[in-house]
């Protein structure tokens, strides 16, 4: 199983980004195969398993934000899109889609392997159940952090991926402020190349899921000019 | 100096009354305005005009009433003067029974006879008797009783008498054809200046009423317009603002109403044009930022890493397409904003389309070449030759579209037509020359055909779709037309064009433009 080689998908409509792309991955040591358009991706993804997807927003046919719906209805896969523009995050990160991470062209070729490499490490550590930890209760709210699983009055909430890790690093410390830098470190190892805004994308996200009244957060609340903090109490 | 300042401050004074004449800004001002002078002008008019006018005429109805009664009466005093030896207070009788009856007053005087003819002064008419009471007796002027005695004829008279005014009508009495006595009969016109003074009065009331009435309706019906002219403003101020999306209510079927309805039709072909315009800059930069984004990709690894000659080569070969489309797609921006903009200069001459579809079919021989495709001339009769009226340069412009359209969307092994003909028009009268672009290809999916000409409708990644939107734009400004019909195995895009001539030998003048060969030449396809 180690020996394993790791497979890429890369989905996008034009080929000498096709080809860009495809060189730095294969110098890495991946396998990739490449799509030309959405219903293409669709059918490599039913023929075989891969480890990461990325996928270009604009694709003929099947658009790229409705084959990440699909890939995520069936499979955990790691999705890392590429927009053409800032305004699409919200989009991609949405709760419906559930895209791991999101790169907007243009981007550098160093960019593109850091994001390729943290998806993919992301992806191997593996959650490991802890029976140890204990769940968090905090008002109607309560976080299990071995399972994996948020429920709110009793009934469970579904978070994303990184979601989740925003989510449990904040609620493991309840009180102690984390700065954006430190929450990207946190669920992506690394803080580099990276866009702040995503952070605060995700606890938007996150607060229409859990808050009541998300506009007066009661459990993400905001550190001004700092970051954001659970509640301690 | 002083006369030097004199006329400065006049001539300031007569710019400040000039400024002050001038309309006043405001539509409402000026309605308001307008209905006050125009109500005013009225009262005026009917009172400096209307009122004297009725005041001339009550009085001439009483002179010629005090006519009626000279005529009437005068013959009883005519007989009277027959008499020589009337007893004064017959006379007396005579004049109070006559003033009874006509209700006017009568008097008789007596003219100084001997002396008329003489020029002398101080001769004046005598009263022999009056019907009126004496403290309320006012004398007859001497001039008009003289004057109708001198003239043996009836004269009339308004004259005023302490502040009254009075109506006199004298009438001579002839006693052996000389005037004797000089009857006049006379009323007062105080009630004609009474009714006259109430007409005033009433006027003036009616006149402030009407003018209250003008001034408040005005204001109300100036502030409705002011307010949906204002709206209109609005409105416009907005689409000023590039804001296309409220349209302005049309709130009746007036001229407002109607410049609303224009003015919102003008609003959405304005958010048309500005949908499209966005669209246009959004596709245009999607179709520039791909190839710059993937060279910057290239150089990058280029300078970063280790690459072996063999893909280096093929990276640097991915730049030159890449660079190629970036020149190719900023000459069609170009093209097309000229053609936008109307700007696009056309040479047209008489053009052999034959010799013209030959030269560009030889630019594509190599590439048709390494994709096992054959491009076939000919057509049908194709002997004689098509010349048309078009620009040579735009024509083959076209042709290249349409020839890189059919190698790229088709497969290998495919065959190429293209071929030159005249041809019945639509309309049936009117022959055409029509150049013919046809492959045996799968054909364009049905649902993609009606969009092949719009613009950034590209089949497949690697066209800008721009190609055939010019290329019909091209079309249509030489007054041609291009169309495609496409099923699967046959796809064909025919460009017609106004015949000039057909038939006749191939040898013949006129030829295919120079410039098209050295476009061609400039210009070789990848």
């Amino acid at each position: 199983l180690p020996d394993k080689v790791t497979r890429i998908l890369l989905v996008d409509d034009e080929e000498p980004v096709q080809k860009l792309l495809t060189y730095p991955l294969v110098k890495e040591g991946y396998e990739v195969v490449q799509a030309m358009d959405g219903q293409e991706a669709l059918a490599h993804f039913e023929q075989q398993p891969f480890d990461l997807v990325v996928l270009d927003i604009m694709l003929p046919k099947v658009d790229g934000l409705e084959v990440c719906r699909r890939l995520r209805a069936k499979s955990p896969v790691p999705i890392i899109m590429l927009t053409a523009k800032a305004e699409e995050i919200d989009k991609v990160l949405g709760l419906e889609l559930g895209a791991d991470d999101y790169i907007t062209k243009p981007f550098s070729m160093r960019e593109f392997r850091s994001r390729v490499r943290a998806a993919l490490r992301r992806a191997e550590m593996v959650p490991q159940p802890d029976s140890n930890e204990k769940p968090l209760e905090r008002g109607d709210l309560s976080i299990d952090f071995g399972k994996r699983r948020t429920e709110l009055r009793g009934a469970p909430v579904e978070l994303t991926y990184v979601e989740f890790e925003i989510l449990s690093a904040l609620a493991r410390h309840p009180g102690r402020v984390f700065t954006r830098d430190m929450l990207l470190e946190q669920v992506w190892g690394d803080s580099s190349y990276r866009d702040q805004r995503t952070i605060d994308v995700h606890i938007r996200h996150l607060r229409e899921k859990l808050e009541p009244d998300p506009k007066n957060p009661e459990y993400l609340l905001t550190v001004r000019g700092m970051g954001y903090r659970f509640r301690d109490e | 100096m002083s006369m030097r300042a004199d006329t400065s401050s006049a001539e300031n004074l007569m710019q400040s009354l000039r400024r002050g004449l001038r309309w006043p800004g405001s539509i409402r001002q000026r309605l308001i305005l307008l209905f006050f002078s125009i109500t005013v002008g009225a009262i005026l008019v009917i009172y400096f005009y209307v009122v004297p006018q009725l005041e001339s005429n009550l009085t001439s109805q009483k002179i010629d009433d005090l006519k009626r009664d000279a005529a009437s009466y005068s013959d009883s005093f005519q007989r009277a003067i027959g008499q020589r030896e009337v007893l004064g207070s017959e006379l007396d009788r005579l004049t109070r029974a006559v003033g009874e009856q006509s209700g006017a007053g009568v008097t008789l005087l007596g003219i100084p006879r001997d002396e008329l003819d003489q020029s002398g002064a101080g001769l004046a008419p005598w009263v022999i008797s009056d019907s009126r009471e004496a403290r309320r007796k006012p004398e007859p002027s001497s001039e008009t009783v003289l004057a109708a005695a001198e003239e043996g004829k009836i004269k009339t008279a308004t004259e005023s008498e302490g502040g009254k005014r009075l109506a006199q009508v004298a009438k001579p009495l002839l006693y052996r054809g000389e005037p004797a006595w000089v009857v006049v009969f006379s009323t007062p016109l105080d009630d004609v200046a009474d009714n006259v003074s109430l007409i005033q009065r009433q006027v003036l009331i009616a006149g402030l009423i009407a003018l209250l009435a003008a001034l408040i309706s005005g204001y109300y019906a100036a502030s409705a317009l002011a307010r949906r002219v204002k709206r209109l403003e609005r409105a416009a101020g907005e689409v000023a603002g590039g804001n296309f999306s409220r349209p302005i209510p049309v709130d009746s079927e007036d001229e407002l109403g109607q410049l609303a309805g224009a003015f919102n039709e003008m609003q959405r072909r304005l958010a048309r044009l500005d949908e499209a315009r966005k669209e246009f800059i959004a596709n245009a930069s999607h179709e520039l930022r791909t190839p710059i984004f993937s060279l910057a990709g290239f150089v990058e690894l280029l300078q970063d890493e280790d690459l072996d000659e063999p893909t280096r080569a093929e990276f640097l070969a991915t730049m030159r397409e890449q660079v190629d489309r970036l020149q190719r797609l900023t000459t069609q921006l170009l093209d097309l904003s000229r053609l936008d903009a109307g700007s696009l200069d056309l040479a047209l001459e008489p053009v052999e389309l034959r010799e013209l579809a030959e030269q560009v079919a030889s630019e594509f021989a190599v590439a048709a070449a390494r994709r096992g495709t054959q491009i076939e001339l000919g057509g049908a009769d194709s002997d004689g030759e098509v010349v048309a009226q078009c620009d040579p340069e735009r024509v083959a412009q076209i042709l290249r579209v349409l020839l890189d359209n059919a190698l790229t969307h088709t497969g290998e092994g495919t065959s190429v037509t293209i071929a030159a003909n005249a041809r019945e028009g639509p309309t049936g009268k009117l022959r055409v020359a029509q150049l013919t672009v046809t492959d045996d290809g799968p054909g364009i999916d049905s649902a993609e055909l009606p969009h092949v000409f719009e613009r950034f409708e590209s089949g497949n990644a690697r066209g800008s779709g721009l190609g055939l939107a010019i290329a019909r734009e091209l079309a249509e400004h030489m007054r041609g037309r291009l169309e495609v019909a496409s099923r699967p195995g046959r796809t064909a895009f025919t460009l017609s064009l106004p015949l000039m001539s057909e038939g006749g030998r191939r040898d013949g003048r006129p030829r295919a433009g120079r410039e098209a060969t050295t476009a061609a030449r400039g210009q070789a396809p990848a």
